[in-house]
């Protein structure tokens, strides 16, 4: 008797269990669709959410037709490009996919060099709202067929509380996190794996001469608590205390600050360092659904889709469940819309810029990712204990020039860019002949370092 | 009648070489080939590189010393409980028996996102020994280098399997040899060494190769505390350029050969120290009843371990309520909105139907193909039985997300809708888990027949019933403990199942529950809390599945969980 009510209340226990997410389910959640168009995309659930339910409305409204979007994901931004560069050289013909969505500029320079991208021209009254360039930053490419479609700004959230409680500076410059005080107290995507990540650390790069360069991505290396394989815990580490901060894309910080309070975390952009990113869209070759994906297009750069970026839930014409707080490729909005808008910052309104240079990232891009991984992700534990030591003993000139020059020239990545993909054994050996020389270092510095510690008795 | 149980059974053998041709050799194929072929000549090219290359050969031993580490720091957590919970009678048992299952009921990767608030330096844990005045400074408790905090990470996430192992293993030893022992005198720890442990050896081996084969080429808990120089860490690092780097499948295949020499050791030895035992089921051991100190003894043991090993879990149910929670002990406010949002959030509602029929779908074909394969191998002398056994188990040697990578590869451009995963990749998905699960239900069933004496079998076909027959009415009856062990295994890893998710469902619509998870999981803001709470009710689907197997074999056999 006693097994069968176990049984019965085991029974009732499936029945809620597994039935309650379905007793409330709303209506409108499934809607009936005529025609898909097929979106890879980086994005995440947020945009993609709001995109859906944006396009299907403007579908219906404008063209009385009723759509919807189907999103692949196989992972981060470079996971996707490598899977998309990868199915193209089996399908060279198309592999199924009409538009990637997201994933900063660069994997779009990428595609349109492969010959991988679609041409498509946008009309022209929806390509007479967006400036082709800023600041000599190109902003599409008509010809090409990719087009901004939301624009990424770059700089550091930090933990104010955090950083009271440990009397540590906010960092307001790039230089700033490579500050000796900040060790351990770190926190950056892997930029190998994040584009956002990446480029910030080519943004560091780019900024100053190779040498000065490599040492503030050695010092940040040696300060860095984690390299996350998604940049997006990276303001979530801030957030917890984990560290006091990270390297982080404008619309990330915006989401945690929105959650914890302005009074708690802070995001700047790096002064004289500005930098916006347009987060592209295009069609790819042989796409299965092409007129959808023409008309996703102009949607995503109208003032319709633009508008969903940067109102709050909400105000009419502004998203339905989330802040996107991303900045538009239509400028005027922001001014027109000031009101509304949820951005603190207008980036139209700048002035000093830096010139990022998006050709020579793009060309160099994997070389950059696997340069990287030698210097601080590779033997990460060993350049953080090295950098720790050196610390202790109050830099001594030797060891800390040792810790930090160069060991490969600009030039030489530079030329190498051109053979990377071409010669996977040359890229394998050069990169693992880097890797090696570096944990060598490393293990000298540290192996140095120590013999003195023990020397000056401590 | 002996004569028919060495006839070749040619169904199954056809069987077998279409579906593991198909759905393991061949996708397994398509990536070695890319390790050996360089642009379409055979070439040891990378693999020289590979030796050259000290970050990859590295990364390697440290995999290796990490699975070393995590299977005896497993053994030596799960030992004691199952060798208490099976041995000793004494009250609040049967609770205990599942409290040792909890962990299994969530994969680790959710509880991250938790765990790092818990543990971060002004996290939970640390502000609450501050304030106790216990420490001053924040302490850094994974470390810089993490070997430990995934070494820990891993024996807590996999303890229960070797626990059921083990209980298993000391369920079926006849009680009659232990009371045999304690007539002639021998006793305690003497009983132990010389009859018990010899007897169990069996599941410590078949634990162990789990435990060091998962730990082995586990991504997601390395990754998620930056412990990146694994070599499933490098894999992942390189998988995504698998159609142009073949570094990535150089690393694969030697990772393979690897976890295929530890099976092959691991079934010398249990081939080795195996002990038929005649009087299978007949006499229930019934416990020694002990005393309150030793009670006492028994319930912090098992209290201790459950604690740990529930930290994950309670981090997830705190993040799933939490309303506002900054840098202090217990969040601020609480809320129950996450819940609302997954009821009603399409993506989830569809992840929670797929996972079920997914899951559901891949553990009855596993006990099924389990029962079929482990019956032939033990009990037919099958040309080719060992290579088969091999075949069968390499899946637990191949990270999911290869096998998955192997599937795209081969079948995308084949044509067939339903076997191509940016299509239709329900078949494919089902496929994968059962595959990648098949090894611990047939290890189960296994180990089930290696213990039950053949002399029952071989009585009941002398006496005319057909081995069909036998197999219903005998055996399976009899490894039943097992066989729903296995199935349950089967059918929780599958609901919890990531690398496989992660490639193979591309769409959203055919999103599981794990890659809905992990794509809120990103989502900065409220996405961890909302998938926190996808979480719990999984957690919750899991406990009740495990209840219900309690329920079930508690009546049946009464050794195997003691529920």
């Amino acid at each position: 008797m006693k097994r069968t009510y176990l049984l019965i209340a085991l029974l009732a226990a499936y029945a809620l269990v597994l039935g309650a997410p379905f007793l409330f389910r709303p209506a409108d959640v499934v809607e009936d669709a005529d025609e898909v168009v097929v979106v890879m995309s980086p994005h995440p659930e947020s945009i993609k959410y709001e995109y859906s339910q944006g396009f299907k409305r403007w579908m219906l409204e404008e063209h009385g037709r009723k759509v919807k979007i189907e999103w692949l994901d196989v992972g981060g931004t470079s996971s996707q490009v490598r899977y998309i560069t990868s199915q193209f050289k089996s399908e060279p013909e198309g592999i199924g996919i009409d538009v990637f969505f997201g994933g900063g500029t660069d994997p779009y320079l990428q595609f349109h060099k492969k010959g991988i991208l679609q041409p498509y021209r946008v009309p022209e009254s929806v390509l007479g709202q967006i400036p082709q360039d800023v600041a000599g930053l190109r902003m599409y490419d008509a010809a090409a067929g990719w087009y901004g479609a939301a624009v990424s700004g770059f700089g550091i959230i930090s933990n104010v509380v955090v950083a009271e409680h440990i009397g540590l500076p906010i960092p307001q410059t790039w230089s700033d996190l490579g500050e000796p005080a900040l060790a351990g107290w770190v926190s950056s995507g892997d930029p190998a794996n994040s584009g956002s990540t990446h480029v910030m650390f080519e943004i560091i790069t780019q900024s100053r001469p190779w040498p000065e360069a490599w040492e503030l991505v050695a010092r940040m290396g040696g300060n860095t608590r984690y390299f996350n394989e998604h940049a997006s815990n990276v303001p979530h580490d801030v957030a917890v205390g984990e560290v006091a901060s990270g390297i982080c894309v404008d619309f990330y910080a915006g989401a945690q600050i929105a959650q914890a309070g302005k009074d708690k975390l802070t995001f700047v952009l790096p002064k004289n360092m500005t930098v916006i990113n347009p987060d592209s869209i295009a069609i790819l070759k042989g796409a299965p659904h092409m007129e959808l994906a023409e008309l996703f297009l102009q949607y995503v750069l109208s003032e319709a889709g633009q508008k969903l970026l940067f109102l709050p839930p909400g105000v009419p014409g502004g998203p339905i469940k989330f802040t996107l707080a991303r900045i538009p490729v239509i400028p005027r909005l922001l001014t027109e819309y000031a009101d509304e808008s949820v951005l603190t910052y207008d980036p139209y309104a700048e002035e000093q810029w830096f010139h990022y240079d998006f050709e020579l990232a793009s060309a160099r891009w994997p070389v950059m990712n696997d340069l990287w991984r030698a210097i601080f992700i590779d033997h990460h534990g060993l350049l953080a204990d090295a950098w720790r030591r050196v610390i202790d003993l109050g830099f001594p000139k030797d060891l800390t020039a040792e810790l930090f020059e160069p060991a490969v020239a600009e030039g030489e990545i530079n030329a190498a860019a051109a053979r990377w993909s071409d010669d996977q054994l040359f890229r394998n050996r050069t990169k693992n002949e880097w890797s090696q020389a570096l944990k060598e270092r490393y293990e000298r510095i540290i192996e140095k370092a120590d013999s003195r510690l023990e020397r000056a008795g401590r | 009648m002996l004569k028919r149980i060495k006839e070749t059974p040619w169904v199954f053998v056809t069987f077998f070489i279409l579906f593991f041709g198909l759905f393991l050799i061949y996708p397994i194929w398509h990536v070695v080939k890319g390790a050996f072929f360089v642009e379409g000549r055979l070439s040891l090219a990378f693999f020289m590189e590979f030796f050259q290359n000290p970050t990859l050969t590295e990364s390697v031993i440290r995999s290796l010393l990490l699975a070393v580490t995590s299977t005896l720091v497993t053994i030596m957590i799960s030992l004691p409980l199952a060798y208490a919970n099976t041995t000793y009678s004494f009250k609040g048992k049967s609770v205990l028996g599942s409290l040792v299952l909890v962990p299994m009921i969530m994969p680790p990767f959710v509880g991250a996102i938790g765990m790092r608030q818990l543990f971060a330096k002004f996290g939970s844990v640390n502000l609450l020994l501050m304030k106790l005045g216990i420490i001053n400074a924040p302490i850094e408790w994974f470390g810089n280098a993490g070997f430990w905090g995934v070494v820990i990470l891993e024996a807590l996430h996999l303890y229960p399997i070797m626990y059921l192992n083990l209980s298993s293993a000391l369920a079926n030893v006849d009680p009659t040899m232990e009371e045999a022992a304690r007539n002639v005198g021998a006793g305690g720890m003497r009983l132990f060494r010389t009859i018990t442990l010899p007897l169990m050896m069996p599941g410590v081996f078949a634990g162990s190769i789990i435990v060091f084969i998962w730990s082995f080429t586990d991504l997601g808990t390395p990754l998620m505390f930056g412990y990146r120089q694994v070599a499933a860490v490098k894999i992942f690092e390189i998988i995504n350029e698998i159609g142009e780097n073949p570094m990535g499948y150089v690393l694969v295949v030697i990772v393979l050969v690897m976890t295929v020499v530890a099976f092959m050791t691991s079934r010398l030895l249990v081939g080795r120290k195996s002990f038929a035992m005649i009087a299978k089921g007949t006499v229930a051991a019934a416990g020694r009843r002990v005393g309150p100190y030793k009670t006492l003894l028994i319930y912090s043991l098992f209290g201790a371990v459950t604690l740990a090993a529930m930290l994950p879990h309670a981090s997830v149910v705190l993040t799933s309520l939490k309303d506002k929670w900054f840098m202090t002990i217990l969040p601020e406010s609480y809320t129950l909105r996450h819940y609302a949002e997954v009821v009603t959030h399409g993506l989830t509602l569809s992840s929670i139907k797929n996972s079920i029929l997914y899951s559901f779908s891949s553990s009855i074909l596993d006990v099924f193909l389990g029962i079929w394969i482990a019956y032939v191998l033990v009990r037919k002398k099958v040309f080719g039985a060992g290579l088969m056994d091999a075949i069968a188990m390499l899946p637990l040697a191949l990270p999911g997300i290869v096998l998955a990578f192997g599937y795209v590869g081969c079948f995308s451009d084949w044509g067939i809708s339903w076997l191509d995963p940016r299509e239709n990749p329900v078949a494919l998905l089902v496929i994968a888990y059962a595959v990648r699960r098949l090894p611990y239900v047939i290890r189960a069933a296994y180990t089930g027949f290696q213990q039950l004496s053949v002399v029952l079998e071989e009585a009941s076909l002398n006496v005319g019933a057909s081995p069909l027959r036998t197999l219903r009415k005998i055996s399976i009856p009899l490894i039943a403990s097992n066989l729903i062990a296995g199935g349950i295994i089967a059918f929780s890893f599958a609901m919890l199942e990531v690398s496989d998710s992660l490639i193979l469902a591309f769409k959203q619509q055919f999103f599981p529950i794990t890659k809905a998870i992990y794509a809120l999981m990103f989502r900065v803001g409220d996405g961890p809390s909302i998938a926190s709470a996808m979480g719990v009710w999984a957690m919750l689907l899991l406990v009740i599945t495990l209840i219900t197997a309690g329920v079930f074999i508690g009546r049946k056999m009464g050794e195997l969980f003691r529920v």
